[in-house]
């Protein structure tokens, strides 16, 4: 009984001792901290700025570019890193001796809850996770589109632009508007002015071009987008939110469909 | 048979801009306002380059200059990043005073060093641009909002959005072209033999700043309208040199008719391939240009 108990006193540190996790991209330490797993955080990626907590955490470059030495000196537990096929950050922090979770880039919101799922399960937060789904889902449940509009959504200046298959295209589809080139798979691509005509969107969003912009292209008034001055441009920290597939997509979903509705 | 050339040349060019124009088929607005004014832009912007590389390659002599060696490149993207930082909303004439300010000082350093003169502004420009591109590379860390914009802009783009901008720049393509071959007799002096040059009474340093001016201007004047778009001047100019080896003023003219008929085939199959998607047409000229000059060296060797 003795030995059981003095082994148990030597467990029981081990035990008590948190996670030293690192995350380097900002939607995974927004989901982190939403699963109130924030203390375990010891380094974030520097563009990491929500919620405030992080910003006095110590940056360990970013998920493209990791600072090999800081996360070293640091010894975290995990590091979280997106799947990455252009981006040797992963290999490079394995050979360092670290471990790893790689994590699948989000295609939609229900994705979200894979991650924070995924992420939990390293931690032993399941029930957490849990709740962070039932809530998120139900935040976006509340937006029950009546009639889906068409979109142009301008990611680039130039007229970059993104597929079906892309996470921006489901944010879309769920604040009520359909990207009017959600037929093609590709993530990430330039179109034309012309094609855009061609669609005829009801509304052009655009992270970059002012709308007075696209007021002044060849042949606007054709396009019913401008004939109802329905083109915006969208302010940064909505810009943020809405490319962070974590726990404030449903603040960008509610944005984007305040627009559509206007 | 230099007249059939001429002709074939002419012929291709035109068919190149018709089927720009109107495959593929859509309605009449589009076609005047939209494919109409994207064609000019393709064709004066590869007019343009190559009329310029064929001008630095004959004053230069050599067959490796291009405008984008001695610089025009890496001061357009440094201005147009200088405009972002400030704010500047002109996108267009900015960065041309970069790549001209940067030709000049290629320029100016091989002048002042008095290299070899004509290899010397070649080198002088190889340094300017690889410094400026440290300078970039420095500025975009700090500011990686504009990264994926400068990418974009180093692949080119044809909007042709912007009917004033094309417009200017056609009146100005026209001009310097006429300037260039009026002056064909000077300019072929220059780039056969400068000591002769200077018994007819020509000022081989002032002619050869002048036109190394010019040729500078035109394609800084370019790449702040429609991006960077590689390899089409370097091509055109070559072909046409193997084309009409003697004769100045087919060399000049074909080699810009070279170089529109590239980029507007090039941005045509860049458009419609893959439609929606466009691929950016600096990607396809080099991509059908590298080839193309390959088997031009190829031939040329076999001679």
């Amino acid at each position: 009984m003795k030995k059981i108990i003095v082994c148990l006193l030597f467990l029981l540190p081990l035990k008590l001792q948190a996670l030293k996790i690192a995350a380097l991209m900002p939607s995974h330490a927004e989901i982190i901290c939403s699963i109130g797993m924030c203390g375990d955080l010891i380094a974030v990626g520097s563009y990491c700025d929500w919620p405030k907590e992080l910003e006095s955490k110590p940056k360990a470059g970013d998920y493209f570019k990791p600072d090999l030495e800081k996360l070293y000196s640091l010894k975290p537990d995990l590091v979280f890193l997106p799947v990455s096929l252009n981006s040797t950050a992963a290999s490079d922090l394995k050979k360092i001796g670290l471990k790893v979770i790689e994590i699948e880039p989000e295609k939609n919101i229900g994705d979200i809850c894979f991650t924070a799922k995924k992420i939990a399960s390293y931690a032993g937060r399941d029930r957490e996770a849990e709740k962070f789904c039932l809530k998120l889902n139900l935040e976006i449940s509340k937006f029950k589109p009546k009639k889906r509009k068409k979109i142009f959504y301008e990611i680039d200046s130039g007229f970059w632009t993104a597929g079906g298959e892309s996470f921006l295209s489901d944010v879309l589809s769920k604040a009520g508007g359909r990207n009017i080139f959600e037929a093609r798979k590709e993530n990430y691509f330039k179109v034309s002015w012309e094609t855009v005509i061609k669609e005829n969107p009801d509304i052009i969003i655009s992270n970059y071009s002012k709308p007075e912009y696209f007021y002044s292209l060849p042949l606007a008034d054709k396009v019913s987008a401008v004939k109802n001055k329905k083109v915006f441009l969208l302010e940064k920290n909505h810009r943020d939110i809405l490319v962070r597939p974590g726990p404030r997509i449903p603040r960008a979903v509610k944005k984007l469909s305040e627009m559509i509705d206007e | 048979m230099n007249k059939i050339k001429i002709l074939l040349l002419i012929l291709f060019c035109c068919l190149s801009f018709f089927f720009a124009v109107i495959f593929p088929p859509a309605s009449l607005d589009i076609l005047l306002n939209l494919r109409l004014s994207r064609a000019f832009q393709g064709f004066f912007t590869g007019f343009s380059l190559s009329l310029s590389a064929a001008v630095l390659q004959g004053v230069l002599k050599n067959p490796l200059a291009d405008p984008f060696i001695i610089g025009v490149s890496g001061g357009a993207m440094l201005f147009l990043l200088i405009a972002k930082f400030l704010n500047i909303s002109d996108i267009y004439f900015f960065p041309a005073l970069g790549g001209l300010a940067a030709s000049y000082f290629s320029y100016a350093l091989a002048k002042r060093f008095s290299w070899a003169s004509n290899s010397g502004i070649l080198l002088a420009g190889i340094a300017v641009n690889a410094f400026i591109t440290a300078l970039i590379t420095m500025f975009v860390i700090f500011r990686k909002d504009d990264l994926i914009y400068f990418f974009h802009f180093s692949f080119g783009n044809l909007s042709g959005v912007n009917h004033k901008e094309i417009f200017l720049f056609s009146v100005l393509a026209i001009v310097v072209f006429l300037f260039v071959f009026l002056r064909r007799k000077n300019f072929s002096a220059i780039s056969f033999d400068e000591e002769k040059a200077s018994t007819m009474g020509i000022s081989s340093g002032k002619e050869k700043l002048l036109f190394f001016a010019l040729a500078s201007a035109l394609a800084s004047f370019s790449v702040g309208l429609s991006g960077l778009i590689g390899f089409a001047g370097l091509v055109a100019a070559n072909a046409a040199r193997m084309l009409f080896p003697f004769s100045t003023g087919l060399y000049l003219f074909s080699s810009s008719i070279l170089g529109a008929m590239l980029i507007l085939f090039a941005d045509w199959i860049g458009r419609f391939s893959a439609s929606p998607i466009e691929i950016p047409v600096g990607a396809i000229t080099s991509f059908l240009g590298a080839p193309f000059f390959i088997w031009l060296l190829y031939k040329e060797n076999k001679k």
